[in-house]
């Protein structure tokens, strides 16, 4: 069973991903702040955190800043702008995922999150694969830079392939395609690529 | 009958000039050649320094005809030039009026450069030392003028009650200034934020109003409410989070355009994801197109998401992938045979590649472009 805490102002919202939840994940707690979700999350300890990007009172950046480290956050949004999300994911989000998901794409995300996976949407991907080859100028740093098997899993997310799907193309299996994930997502939230550096500047990281 | 009159105006030139551009867009205005208006102006300064003079208030009266930024320097050559030549003829009666009107034109136009004609200063560097500059410049040719006549001692004591008067007046006027200068902040601001709310209002009168109004029109039909739904919902973040991008010049306005209108037509989900841009030619066009027909074939043919993923690199390569049914290349049916074989033809005449692979998992068209033929 994971334990699940929705954070997002809109009541509407919560109702519509309670309901759409499977049996092996429960709802322990909801908050609609900034405040209410740093307290909720405190109190009911959950394996995930479901978040809202855009928060009254802050944002969701505050939540992760003030709750870094100890838990699993999976971010929900409904805008694509390339500075929420890597503003997120820089913070410790383990994936992205936008609002017109559907029920059954969530729950698989959420279990992703929950055993420590990264999610990676198609459109994620893509900024990705935007800011880590869009400059010619080579790095020493390897985190600086994608291995070509990584840029191929990305490419191939932001075409659509499901993670099985990738592996199957990529002859790996899923368990490897995943651990190349993770590893993006790490150089995606370590590294200080000018192209990452400005995507967050101005949002406070 | 309605008449135009449309009124001739003279510029300075920024193309082609040999100092500000004044000859140069003088010679335009006027129909002359440019090396006669040029000639005229150096005869006119030997003789007596009048050409020099007419040439900085032309300078400093005559727009450039676009907007540049290297004025400051190539006036501060000009100055130079010009204080050196009247150096050079001594107890010439012209230098003692010559030389300080001069000087005082050259502040002046420093100053105006300084200025853009909405009455802001211009937000460069530089700014405040030119403003400085071009006032002392001005209070230098006005001493000097006024010395010529007078004598020193007694345009100093008249610049002293000049200097008082003028800060008398200023403090007797200081609450003026200050509430026009509050007055306009606020009107201002307060057009700023009118225009914003018209345009929301615009916006939201336009979109989504329309859309909603269609949708409580067809509530009973819950396929079209939905793509009245995504498209609206597109085209709303596509306002707010993404502005610009011309869908005739650059690609991933173009396929996302492409998607926004298949969107419109078809109940199906596109998800569009640009790696990189180009700037669209002939040949680019021609991917758009040939890509344009991929996702309204698997609209058509196979519903469901399509994924849509564009890549700038040494190629430029566009993937189409749909989850329907697959076909088999051999039981194509005659009119989907002929879309298939367009977007073939098309991307072969512009040089590239068009690859379809399916199974029973889906349809991928993969359509790749080289840089350069």
């Amino acid at each position: 069973m994971i334990r699940l805490v929705i954070v997002d102002d809109h009541e509407m919202v919560r109702a519509g991903i309670r309901g759409g939840l499977p049996d092996d994940i429960e709802e322990v707690g909801e908050a609609a702040d900034v405040a209410g979700a740093v307290q909720t999350i405190a109190r009911t300890d959950p394996d995930v955190v479901l978040l809202d990007v855009h928060l009254p009172g802050g944002n969701a950046q505050e939540v992760l800043r003030q709750c870094h480290g100890s838990y699993r956050f999976l971010a929900l949004s409904v805008s694509d702008a390339a500075e929420d999300v890597i503003a997120v994911v820089r913070l410790g989000a383990r994936g992205y995922v936008t609002k017109d998901i559907t029920a059954d794409e969530l729950a698989d995300a959420i279990r992703k999150v929950a055993v420590g996976d990264a999610v990676f949407s198609p459109r994620l991907a893509g900024f990705v694969l935007d800011a880590f080859t869009g400059s010619a100028a080579a790095s020493d740093d390897e985190l600086d830079r994608l291995t070509a098997r990584e840029r191929d899993v990305m490419r191939l997310i932001a075409r659509g392939y499901t993670y099985r799907e990738t592996a199957e193309e990529l002859f790996l299996s899923v368990k490897t395609v995943e651990t190349h994930m993770s590893a993006v997502l790490r150089k995606l939230q370590l590294s200080n690529r000018r192209e990452l550096a400005r995507w967050a500047q101005g949002r406070g990281l | 009958m309605a008449t135009t009159y449309s009124v001739r105006r003279a510029y300075r030139e920024t193309d082609g000039r040999w100092i500000g551009g004044v000859a140069a867009g003088l010679a335009e205005h006027l129909g002359w050649p440019v090396a006669a208006v040029r000639a005229l102006f150096v005869i006119l300064a030997v003789f007596g320094g009048i050409g020099v003079v007419a040439y900085a208030a032309y300078w400093a009266v005559l727009p450039p005809r676009e907007e540049d930024n290297s004025d400051t320097a190539r006036l501060l050559a000009f100055a130079a030039l010009v204080i050196g030549g009247f150096l050079l003829i001594p107890g010439d009666p012209w230098m003692r009026i010559g030389l300080p009107l001069a000087v005082m034109a050259i502040g002046a136009t420093v100053v105006w450069t300084r200025v853009r004609p909405s009455g802001r200063l211009r937000p460069d560097g530089m700014q405040w030392s030119a403003l400085l500059l071009g006032l002392l410049l001005v209070v230098l040719g006005v001493f000097a003028l006024a010395a010529t006549g007078l004598g020193l001692r007694s345009v100093l004591s008249v610049a002293a009650v000049a200097i008082l008067l003028l800060v008398g007046v200023t403090l007797i006027a200081m609450p003026w200034i200050a509430g026009l200068y509050r007055e306009l902040t606020e009107e201002r601001q307060e057009r700023v934020r009118s225009q914003t709310r018209a345009e929301l209002a615009t916006q939201v009168h336009d979109s989504v109003l329309q859309t909603l109004t269609l949708i409580r029109r067809h509530a009973d039909d819950p396929d079209r409410v939905v793509r009245l739904a995504r498209a609206e919902e597109r085209h709303l973040r596509s306002w707010l989070y993404e502005p610009g991008g011309d869908p005739d010049q650059a690609l991933t306005a173009a396929l996302q355009n492409l998607a926004a209108r298949v969107e419109e037509d078809y109940p199906v989900a596109i998800e569009t994801v640009c790696v990189g841009d180009l700037a669209l030619d002939e040949r680019g066009r021609a991917l758009v197109a040939a890509t344009g027909e991929a996702i309204l074939n698997a609209a058509k043919h196979a519903g469901g998401p399509i994924s849509v993923y564009a890549e700038v690199d040494d190629d430029i390569r566009v993937y189409v992938r749909d989850r329907g049914a697959g076909f088999s290349p051999e039981q194509v049916p005659a009119d989907r045979h002929g879309i298939t074989e367009s977007m073939r033809g098309r991307m072969q005449r512009a040089g590239g590649t068009c690859e379809i692979r399916s199974d029973d998992r889906g349809t991928e068209v993969t359509l790749t472009l080289p840089r350069s033929s």
